[in-house]
């Protein structure tokens, strides 16, 4: 008895420094090491063309999420390397972490939750869809994805989305 | 056709069963709330999936209990003339069995995972109005949920034992062991915070391991009482010594020449069949209906031992062996 209480207390020490050192230090820190190489350095973004969100224009793409990652890139005094093509070759590059990120208007349900990790969703949208001649309002959550397991990487991009995140979109008309 | 008569706990066991029962069912509401609690918070852990698992799973074994406890006590009847005390050692075995299997199946998902060099992806939330890893949350919930089956086993475990009762026992056992899990979840998570992908994947197997290492355990013990293995101490697993102090009690009585006898364990009762050898045939009848509740009062658990008398095999042959 005295043993499995001497363990709990040693477990609720454990805990309260290893909280104590969240406020200190950068815990969590990426397994393969992201944040580090990116910061003051080059962060590698795959794009994939989805308007509003990401649109092509000379120079670098426009949008809501790659300006977002332009200003990310600029917070952690990194240039962005844009790399364009579609979701699919994107995200499997992401996936093998030849990416660091990629933004192509993915949503929180995208089947591709497994394989890469998602941010928690920086926007909501309501749209109207018209299905069948009848029209439903969803709510549609934005996410961006990084590379899978880079939990560091992850919570710094969080905390800035949410720290710019985006008023709620107006409701908007699309077909099915 | 005849039945045997009913077995009747003595009364301080008997309270001491309806503490038991009662403390199943709280077991049975912690583990649904801790569950709850842990499936809000999982995450993309395997270790704390592994752990939800496991507490899930945990409620396998009171509800067998608390089913196997009703059914045993319904009284023996000519379709069962030997009564129902077994239903608590099938009960168990379908538990142990579940144990078992998915312990496998869980120590294999997480060694694919370390196969295929899956890294775990955990993301932030936002509670009352902070930012956090979620990773820190899941830890929290893990050490709080840890401690109530931990107490809840403590407090089941003499029942156990003094209720003869191996399910209750392994019951208790099972959540005794429980800060193990919570332990090793934490661990898994302290290693993704630091950045080793793998330290997840290796706390799941462990408490995995640990699933499969309890499943094997009350499979191998429940079978053998199925098999009509010899009493055993609910807590040490070693030959109980009532069948030698039955022999004792029997060769002390004035008629009786030599006794022999065997028991094995049905649930978290004794029965079986004891041979004596005689002086003579006087008032035999009468003295085997003597010895027959003698030797009940010995133990409470023993539910029925039938008496035979046998001839002397060493008088025919002129004193042979025993």
């Amino acid at each position: 008895m005295v043993g499995a209480l001497l363990r709990r207390g040693l477990l609720v020490h454990l805990l309260v420094a290893v909280a104590g050192c969240d406020a200190i230090s950068r815990l969590p820190r990426d397994p393969e090491g992201t944040l580090e190489r990116v910061r003051g350095g080059v962060l590698r973004a795959g794009v994939s063309e989805h308007p509003p969100w990401t649109e092509r224009a000379p120079g670098s793409p426009r949008g809501i999420e790659a300006e977002l990652v332009g200003a990310f890139a600029q917070r952690l005094g990194a240039r962005v390397q844009w790399v364009w093509g579609s979701e699919q070759p994107l995200l499997e590059a992401l996936e093998r972490r030849d990416l660091d990120v990629v933004v192509a208007g993915l949503k929180r349900d995208s089947p591709w939750a497994k394989r890469v990790g998602l941010t928690k969703p920086y926007v909501e949208r309501a749209r109207i869809r018209t299905r069948d001649g009848e029209s439903e309002s969803v709510i549609e959550e934005h996410v961006i994805a990084v590379a899978p397991g880079e939990n560091g990487f992850l919570r710094e991009l969080e905390r800035f989305l949410r720290e710019r995140r985006p008023a709620v979109l107006p409701a908007e008309e699309s077909g099915p | 056709v005849t039945t045997r008569a009913q077995f009747k706990l003595p009364p301080e066991r008997e309270r001491l069963q309806r503490r038991a029962i009662r403390l199943e069912w709280i077991t049975i509401a912690v583990l649904l709330v801790v569950s709850v609690v842990m499936y809000a918070s999982m995450g993309s852990s395997q270790a704390m999936k592994t752990a939800w698992a496991e507490d899930l799973l945990s409620l396998v074994p009171p509800i067998a209990y608390l089913v196997a406890s009703r059914v045993r006590a319904k009284p023996a009847n000519p379709r069962f003339p030997y009564g129902y005390h077994r239903a608590i050692s099938i009960a168990f075995l379908c538990a142990a069995l579940a144990l078992l299997s998915l312990g496998l199946l869980l120590l294999a998902e997480a060694v694919s995972k370390l196969v295929t060099r899956e890294h775990p992806t955990i993301e932030s939330i936002e509670l009352f109005g902070r930012h956090f890893w979620q990773g820190w949350l899941m830890m929290g919930v893990l050490a709080v949920t840890g401690i109530a089956p931990v107490v809840l086993g403590r407090l089941k475990l003499p029942l156990g034992s003094e209720l003869h009762d191996k399910a209750l026992h392994a019951d208790a056992d099972m959540n005794k062991a429980d800060w193990l899990t919570a332990i090793a979840g934490i661990l898994g998570l302290c290693g993704i915070a630091v950045g080793w992908w793998w330290a997840d994947a290796a706390a799941a197997g462990f408490i995995s391991l640990e699933i499969t290492r309890d499943g094997a355990k009350n499979v191998s013990r429940v079978v053998k009482d199925l098999m009509d293995q010899a009493p055993t101490h609910v807590k040490t697993n070693r030959p109980h010594e009532l069948p030698s102090q039955i022999v004792t009690a029997l060769q002390a009585l004035p008629w009786v020449r030599r006794a022999r006898v065997r028991l094995r364990e049905e649930g978290h009762v004794f029965s079986g069949e004891a041979f004596v050898v005689a002086e003579s045939d006087h008032d035999l009848t009468r003295r085997i209906a003597a010895a027959t509740s003698l030797v009940r009062s010995l133990d409470w658990r023993i539910c029925e031992v039938v008496i035979t008398p046998e001839p002397d095999a060493n008088a025919d042959d002129g004193g042979g062996e025993d």
